[in-house]
């Protein structure tokens, strides 16, 4: 006769997963990308133009984590590391679009505008992230990798092909940028700034 | 110039808090790119099985051939000149007048090989392609006499015993330079004795044989609810409205599977044979699954109403996203069957065959529906290893050479749950296929 407690209790746990994606298990696969694919589109949908840009650029983010994911060898966190394959997958996506390398100039960045559009008030968290891709391209970029994702300048800077000092710049101008439209949307207070003043 | 930096304010924080907040739900068309992206092998394994299945093949018809025809001799008693058919289309050699007694000739001779148009020895000449023709039933091909042909002129007069020749010649007509073979009176069957050691066409019973099959695998499901409601706290999901419906609570479709097979079949009488063999199965079905929070689950239930949970993410429905889930069998078989010809001649038939098939899971995927249908969670532990299916086909088999092709649809079924007792749904594999497959006689 059987024994029930002889019997494992069985549940994907994330080493399982992991273990079962690189023997190439497509349920193991599957199910890592139930578990990541909802935040990693939300990270690429900050980056891309579109939500179908964003989904493109998803799908070419998990190909690369599954067929590298041998590489990661419980280095950190699992989450964090397809995060930076997906970011970085993003940034060679925008890189190869001549208007994006254009935007991150900061002679081009100067005239930015913001594009007045409605924005869909479903959550707050949708709306925030509405706002950060309102911004213009380049400094969307820059204020994504450095305020969301802690890349330093110095690693934007390498990872964009511009001036660490191009790096810094954007994001200041994307930081007060988006502060404007939080606030005119209620979605921040409006609260008295430390400002630094650089000549 | 004066640039300013807003700094420390917590914007930084704010905003990386309502990020991670924020999730988008992919469609289904992302996840089925990047499958077929990593997952490209699944394409081309029923071509390299069928590649593999014809390469098989082909090996075993060329070793067969080669022992078949391993220099076969032949001795005809009259010093042979030339050859050419007679008006009934058998053997005719033409022989040259001989100016001494007869002298029997010795030949070695391989299938497919031609004779060349004259060749010399001695007082005897040999001219003109020469043929065997009929020589087997099997084969039904011409055997030439080889370009390497060994003639020996045998220069005793020990003239042997015309049927120790390997051709029965009956009609010898020196006076007309012919050796002939008289149509009317020579005997077939008996000649086939002689050339292939016994009696292939009647008596052949051992053959071997390989298959493959394409099938389409589907699910019975069947629930003793009863018996759990009692045992669960909560109901089970649709167990208030209809107790056996079990299928209709979950959502599943076929899927495409295979099965490869070899084995050997013993003709027990003209219509009757018995074979057994070893058959690979691939299984698969597919099922809708939604994906959720970590929610834990009862898969099963012990001797002592005690219960097997497990975490899943997987639900049955209500789930945020969908997908389709294989649930996998990789099996080893065992057939034993029997087989019976329902009409057909000897170069076409059509036949009907039944048989028990053992099998042993030696790997498998399986999501299995936990006993509030409300989940899916895996646990290989509850599957069976060894279950047994019943096999039916039906199919024709046209005879192309030495070999039987075979095709035709079959039909599996297996007969006991695959899943354990304490687990309280029954599975029962449903396989539907079409197999090819040929059939070479032994002895």
């Amino acid at each position: 006769m059987s024994n029930l407690h002889e019997i494992n209790f069985d549940f994907m746990t994330e080493e399982a997963m992991l273990k079962g994606c690189i023997r190439n298990n497509a349920a193991a696969q599957q199910e890592l990308y139930s578990l990541y694919s909802p935040k990693m589109l939300s990270v690429c949908y900050r980056y891309a133009k579109s939500r179908e840009d964003a989904e493109d650029m998803l799908q070419e983010g998990f190909i690369k984590v599954f067929t590298q994911i041998s590489q990661f060898q419980n280095r950190g966190a699992l989450e964090g590391w397809i995060r930076k394959v997906i970011v970085h997958t993003c940034i060679n996506n925008l890189k190869k679009n001549k208007k994006f390398s254009e935007s991150v100039d900061l002679i081009h960045a100067s005239g930015a505008y913001i594009r007045e559009e409605a924005i869909p008030s479903i959550v707050q968290a949708k709306q925030v992230v509405e706002c950060i891709r309102m911004l213009p391209l380049g400094y969307r970029t820059v204020l994504n990798l450095y305020a969301i994702e802690g890349y330093s300048h110095g690693e934007i800077s390498v990872m964009l092909d511009i001036e660490e000092s191009t790096s810094r710049s954007q994001y200041t101008r994307a930081r007060a940028m988006l502060e404007d439209l939080l606030v005119k949307r209620n979605l921040m207070p409006s609260t008295p700034k430390k400002v630094v003043a650089l000549t | 110039m004066e640039r300013t930096i807003y700094m420390d304010d917590g914007l930084e924080d704010f905003l990386k808090e309502k990020s991670d907040q924020y999730k988008l739900y992919p469609s289904d068309k992302v996840w089925k790119n990047i499958h077929k992206s990593i997952q490209p092998k699944r394409r081309w394994n029923y071509v390299v099985l069928t590649l593999l299945m014809v390469t098989i093949s082909a090996r075993l018809v060329d070793t067969d051939e080669h022992l078949r025809f391993p220099h076969m001799s032949y001795r005809i008693n009259q010093p042979v000149g030339s050859a050419q058919q007679s008006a009934t289309g058998r053997v005719i050699a033409e022989a040259a007048l001989p100016s001494s007694p007869v002298l029997p000739v010795s030949y070695s001779f391989t299938k497919h090989t031609p004779l060349p148009l004259s060749v010399e020895t001695k007082n005897i000449q040999i001219s003109d392609t020469r043929k065997i023709l009929d020589v087997h039933p099997d084969m039904k091909e011409e055997i030439l006499l080889p370009e390497d042909i060994a003639m020996t002129v045998n220069e005793t007069n020990n003239i042997p015993d015309i049927r120790e020749l390997g051709l029965i010649v009956r009609n010898v007509k020196n006076t007309t330079k012919l050796v002939t073979v008289d149509e009317e009176e020579e005997d077939p069957k008996e000649i086939r004795k002689v050339l292939w050691g016994g009696d292939p066409f009647k008596n052949a019973r051992l053959r071997w044989h390989v298959s493959f099959s394409p099938t389409i695998s589907y699910r019975r499901l069947t629930s003793g609810l009863e018996s759990i409601s009692d045992i669960f706290q909560g109901a089970p999901l649709l167990a208030e409205k209809n107790v056996a419906t079990v299928n209709n609570s979950v959502i599943q479709k076929p899927a495409v599977g295979a099965e490869v097979g070899a084995g050997f079949s013993y003709r027990l009488s003209n219509r009757f044979s018995v074979k057994a063999g070893l058959q690979l199965n691939y299984s698969r079905y597919q099922l809708r699954a939604m994906y959720g929070k970590p929610e834990q689950t009862t898969l099963a239930i012990g001797p002592y109403k005690d219960s097997l949970n497990v975490y899943t993410t997987l639900r049955n429905a209500d789930g945020r996203s969908a997908s389709w889930l294989n649930n996998e069998y990789f099996q080893v078989a065992l057939p034993v069957g029997i087989e019976w010809t329902i009409l057909g001649n000897e170069s076409f038939k059509w036949n009907l065959a039944a048989s028990a098939q053992p099998v042993y899971n030696f790997a498998n995927n399986i999501y299995l529906l936990s006993t509030d249908f409300r989940h899916y969670a895996q646990d290989p532990s509850l599957v069976r290893k060894w279950n047994i299916n019943a096999g039916v086909e039906t199919f024709v088999s046209y005879k192309m050479g030495a070999f039987n092709w075979h095709a035709g649809p079959q039909f599996r079924y297996q007969l006991a749950s695959s899943y354990k007792k304490q687990y309280p749904i029954n599975e029962y594999m449903v396989d539907f296929g079409f197999k090819i497959g040929v059939t070479k006689t032994i002895f």
